[in-house]
């Protein structure tokens, strides 16, 4: 009872995999592990999608009730985080998608599934995928934005 | 003063080797499976759920903290720590007493991914048909400190 995961992010058209990415930094590019000094969202559009999922590896029975969330993180004005779950990947893009604001309480969390559509994972594997876009108004101040805090909770046996 | 914690199902003393709650599941077969092997080995609780009708007892128990749970399948009483108190009494007749078990990970990470807080909590106790037929459960759930509160009964 012991699983460990990683995150993994997809880019390109060609679903190109990153597993062990290192940040959840959304910008101007679709890239994974990416630089918001070299690539901020410029006020007033949106980051590119960035399709990320959890896997699962080691030892584990099954894992269920995957959630996430943000968790802390104040937004300035004008900056909303879209996050949708269990989605098909698709070519990123950074025009304004009409996800729904991410969750940031545990009652209203992303519910996530297995990569096959099911509720637990029962062997190493990906879950499906969840997609968070950044978008800015005009009126979103310029400069960094604040640190954002995410949680991700599963149940293991 | 004296940490170690002995299991005894099947008359051998179990070593503990793991920092979190680890598990030993009791059979009526007099077998046992523990989580970890002597060579450190991990079983997957699969195995205990492939003989989950003649389970028994299911421990699970941390040795820095000198804290083990016991669920009495046969019973079904939960017991906690060596003088085995119980904190479920045998009001009334249980039929069909079946485990619960599982642990919930969360992880809160930052934009870096840096894990800035990792929470398990165990969630220990069992379910059962009373005279009815209705359904009914016990639950512990246990920090990892093994601080526990009642969450279902």
């Amino acid at each position: 009872m012991a699983a460990t995961f990683q995150w993994s992010e997809s880019n390109t058209l060609n679903e190109t995999v990153h597993d062990g990415i290192t940040n959840l930094n959304t910008g101007n590019n679709d890239s994974y592990n990416l630089n918001v000094s070299t690539y901020p969202v410029t006020r007033g559009n949106a980051s590119f999608e960035k399709y990320i999922r959890a896997k699962f590896s080691d030892t584990f029975t099954e894992i269920s009730n995957m959630k996430f969330w943000k968790s802390n993180g104040e937004l300035v004005g004008g900056e909303t985080i879209k996050a949708a779950a269990n989605v098909a990947f698709a070519t990123p893009s950074a025009t304004p998608n009409g996800d729904s604001n991410i969750p940031i309480v545990v009652g209203s969390a992303l519910a996530i599934q297995s990569a096959a559509g099911t509720s637990t994972i029962t062997a190493p594997g990906y879950t499906k995928y969840i997609r968070i876009q950044t978008q800015t108004t005009g009126s979103t101040p310029s400069g960094s934005v604040n640190q954002k805090t995410y949680t991700f909770q599963y149940d293991e046996v | 003063m004296d940490n170690t914690i002995s299991i005894e199902c099947v008359g051998e003393n179990n070593s503990i080797i793991s920092p979190y709650f680890s598990w030993t599941a009791c059979f009526s077969d007099n077998t046992e499976i523990l989580q970890f092997n002597e060579d450190n080995t991990e079983n997957k609780f699969e195995l205990v759920k492939e003989k989950f009708d003649i389970l028994t007892e299911f421990f699970i128990y941390n040795e820095e903290l000198s804290k083990i749970f016991k669920v009495d399948l046969k019973k079904g009483i939960i017991n906690f720590n060596k003088n085995f108190t119980s904190y479920a009494e045998q009001r009334e007749e249980k039929k069909n007493i079946r485990l619960i078990f599982f642990r919930r990970v969360r992880k809160i990470l930052n934009n870096s991914l840096q894990e800035l807080s990792k929470d398990i909590h165990y969630f220990l106790g069992f379910q059962y048909n009373d005279k009815n037929n209705n359904n009914r459960q016990y639950i512990l759930e246990i920090d990892g400190l093994g601080n526990f509160i009642v969450i279902g009964a």
